[in-house]
This record gives structure tokens, C-alpha cells and sequence, in this order.
């Protein structure tokens, strides 16, 4: 594969890799830095990969679930909200619940809500992104809707 | 590989999550400027980002926007845009004060954001977020329903109808900044806290809708906001909401 594909997918994937980045982590600026390490991880083995975009939002989907753990315990032992940018309000009361109730899910249960509801993927693709077996990418969705459901009634 | 059983179907709560998920999407917005910025860092010497460069393709987001009397317009905004940080406070500057020991500028948009053209509207530069020598972040509002990726607006519905207004806040410090823009027949608004303290302000007139922005007490937990055409309510635009935690 050529450098200039490279630079073809990077213009049609970055816009949707920094939107799904976004929707796992909850920053712009650490979305920024999980986008852009997943180009660099793909650069390095580029012409070892088949589907550069799938490659890149499973980079992206694997990444952003760490760096939500690590957010969560240095909230843990901390006790704060750690370092990252506070975020505009929208405003939108419905979209701002549901959001918020979104962000609090646990990292597993976010990026299977946010790829079936955003990426569109079936549950079985999930479980390829994720890397875990089908089943309990459907009890992670189950546990996700129980706890959206009750969050927002 | 078996294909599992979805749990048992939600269709409304599936639509909110969905909605949700793409409504805050929507608000990650790039820019030219930072797709080049980006590219150079696929390549062979590619590397990762400086705290500078980083901070300098940060998308942030903007105000979302809120009509009075629709519970869900579109919503979204813009800004940070590649232009650096020369002085503050910057040009065409609306309103300013300061909250929480940090400054803050409503300004006039003339920056282009990413955009062909500078998008209509206003933007809240907030000092704590921007630093000399560094990349503008800021928040936008504009009134209408955001189109073209961020760029313009679509106001023809919100023109038909002078209740409606948009609105987005930000933090400065503890201070919770909220931005409002109006109806071009909407001359003031007020703002009162936990129904008590009522705060009356003009609205500042850019590329003919009207502007303004409040800062809420840190003390407060709610504030009511009704539009005023002259010295009469704007029958319909009365609106109640919680302060957000910083």
C-alpha cells in the first residue's frame, strides 16, 4: 500500500476516528492523542494491514477503553476528576441526561453501547473490535441498557 | 460463532441512546488546518504530538444550542481555531467581565474556524482556556440550527419564531458562564436565580440576532431565563434550568 492511500485514509477516517474517540473517552484533547497514536501504530505496519479502517477503530475503540481505566482509577485513589478539559455545556437537557448517564458507564459497557449505537456493529463484529467473546458482549449490553434504563426513567 | 440475542428491544430508549451518540458527535468538528497539522504526523518521521502542537488541534466543542420552545433543535457549534493567541483581550470584544479571578470576552466570530467563511455569531474566549502564544479555544454560538458541518446556520425556523433562543455555557473557574442569542425582536432578557435575585440584561446586537451572556453565582442552583421584546415577555420563552457542577 502506497503512502499517498495512507494519506487517503487518514482524510476520510481522522473526522469519524476523532467523533468515536470522543464518544469513548469523554476529552477532545486526549481523543486527539488516541487518533493520533493509532495513525502512528498503523504507519509503522501499514502494508501489513487489510482493512485500514477497521485496523484504525479497533486501535482507536482499545485505546480510548484503557485510557477510560486509567481515568477511573486515578479518579479512585484520588478522589478528583483527574486532568481532564472541562467540556462546554450543550444544553440540551435529553441529550445532556443521556450523555452524562453514557459517560458513567464502565469501559467495557460504553464502547459496546457506542459501537452498536453509533458505529452501527452487530454484536458479533463488536466482539471482534473488543476482542471478547460474543456472549458476554451481549451481557454488556444488557447490563448497559438496564443501567441506561433505570438512569433515565 | 453464534449470533447472540440482542436484549429484550427498548425502541425509545434505543432512539435516545442513538440520538444522543450522534448529536455529541457531531459536536467534534476538524478543521483544514488541523487535518495538515495531522497528516505530517502519519509520516515516516512522525512522531507524537508536542503539548503545543497537541493543545493546537484540540477540537473543542461549543456551546450547544437549546430553543426555548423545541425540546430538540439542532444542536452543536464550533470552534479553536488555528490562529494563535496574540493578545488579550481580543478584537470585537461585545461583553466582558470576570469570574472566579479569570477574565472572559464575548466576542464577534471573525475568525474562520476551519470554515470558508467566519461563522455568524459569538464566541466566548475565556482567559484560564487561552494563553498567549498558544491556539484560540473558545465557544461558539450562533443562532440557528447549525448546518454545513459547523460552519452556518439555519435560522428560518428560529426567525418564525421569537421564543426560541439558543443558548451553551462554559466554566471560568467555579463560574458558570451562559451564553444566550435571541431573536433580532428580543431586546433584553432577564435572568433570575433560585427565584429570587432577577437580573436584567441587554442583548447585544451581531449580524442582526442578539447576544449576550451572564455569569451564574456560584451559590445558585437554578436560573429562569425569560426574553423581552421591549418591555413586554415574550410569551412561550420562559425557561428553567440547573446549574451544572464544574
Amino acid at each position: 500500500m502506497t503512502q499517498a492511500t495512507l494519506e487517503q485514509v487518514f482524510r476520510e477516517q481522522r473526522l469519524p476516528l476523532l467523533r468515536l474517540a470522543y464518544l469513548m473517552c469523554g476529552s477532545r484533547e486526549l481523543g486527539e492523542d488516541i487518533v493520533q497514536t493509532a495513525f502512528v501504530s498503523a504507519h509503522e505496519r501499514w502494508s501489513a494491514i487489510d482493512d485500514p479502517a477497521a485496523y484504525l477503530r479497533r486501535a482507536v475503540v482499545n485505546r480510548a477503553k484503557d485510557e477510560q481505566r486509567r481515568h477511573y482509577r486515578r479518579r479512585g485513589r484520588s478522589g478528583m476528576e483527574g486532568e481532564q478539559a472541562r467540556e462546554p455545556i450543550s444544553h440540551l437537557p435529553e441529550i445532556d441526561e443521556t450523555w452524562r448517564s453514557i459517560r458513567d458507564l464502565p469501559a467495557a459497557q460504553r464502547a459496546v453501547v457506542v459501537l452498536h449505537y453509533y458505529e452501527d456493529l452487530p454484536l458479533v463484529e463488536i466482539a471482534a473490535v473488543l476482542d471478547r467473546p460474543p456472549a458476554t458482549v451481549r451481557s454488556d449490553l444488557r447490563r448497559a441498557l438496564d443501567h441506561l434504563r433505570k438512569a433515565l426513567s | 460463532m453464534s449470533i447472540p440475542t440482542l436484549p429484550p428491544p427498548d425502541a425509545a430508549l434505543e432512539d435516545r441512546i442513538r440520538a444522543t451518540l450522534h448529536a455529541v458527535a457531531s459536536t467534534v468538528r476538524e478543521t483544514s488546518e488541523t487535518s495538515g497539522t495531522a497528516a505530517h504526523g502519519t509520516g515516516r518521521t512522525s512522531a507524537r504530538p508536542t503539548a503545543h502542537a497537541r493543545r493546537g488541534r484540540r477540537l473543542a466543542l461549543v456551546g450547544g444550542a437549546v430553543a426555548v420552545t423545541t425540546a430538540l433543535a439542532a444542536a452543536a457549534v464550533v470552534n479553536v481555531g488555528p490562529e494563535y493567541v496574540d493578545e488579550l483581550p481580543p478584537d470585537h470584544v461585545i461583553v466582558s467581565g470576570e469570574a472566579d479571578g479569570g477574565r472572559y470576552w464575548l466576542v464577534e466570530m471573525t475568525r474562520r474556524v476551519g470554515c470558508a467563511e467566519p461563522p455568524l455569531g459569538v464566541e466566548l474566549v475565556i482567559e484560564e482556556g487561552n494563553i498567549i502564544g498558544q491556539e484560540w479555544n473558545s465557544f461558539g454560538l450562533g443562532y440557528g440550527d447549525v448546518t454545513g458541518g459547523g460552519c452556518d446556520h439555519d435560522s428560518s425556523a428560529a426567525l418564525r419564531d421569537p421564543a426560541r433562543a439558543y443558548s451553551g455555557g462554559a466554566f471560568s473557574g467555579d463560574t458558570f458562564l451562559v451564553m444566550y442569542a435571541v431573536h433580532p425582536r428580543v431586546t433584553a432578557l432577564t435572568v433570575t436565580f433560585d427565584d429570587r435575585d432577577t437580573a436584567t440584561l441587554p442583548v447585544h446586537r451581531v449580524d442582526g440576532a442578539g447576544y449576550t451572556v451572564f455569569e451564574v453565582p456560584s451559590s445558585a442552583d437554578s436560573y429562569t431565563v425569560r426574553l423581552l421584546s421591549g418591555d413586554a415577555p415574550v410569551p412561550g420563552s420562559e425557561q428553567s434550568r440547573e446549574v451544572p457542577t464544574p
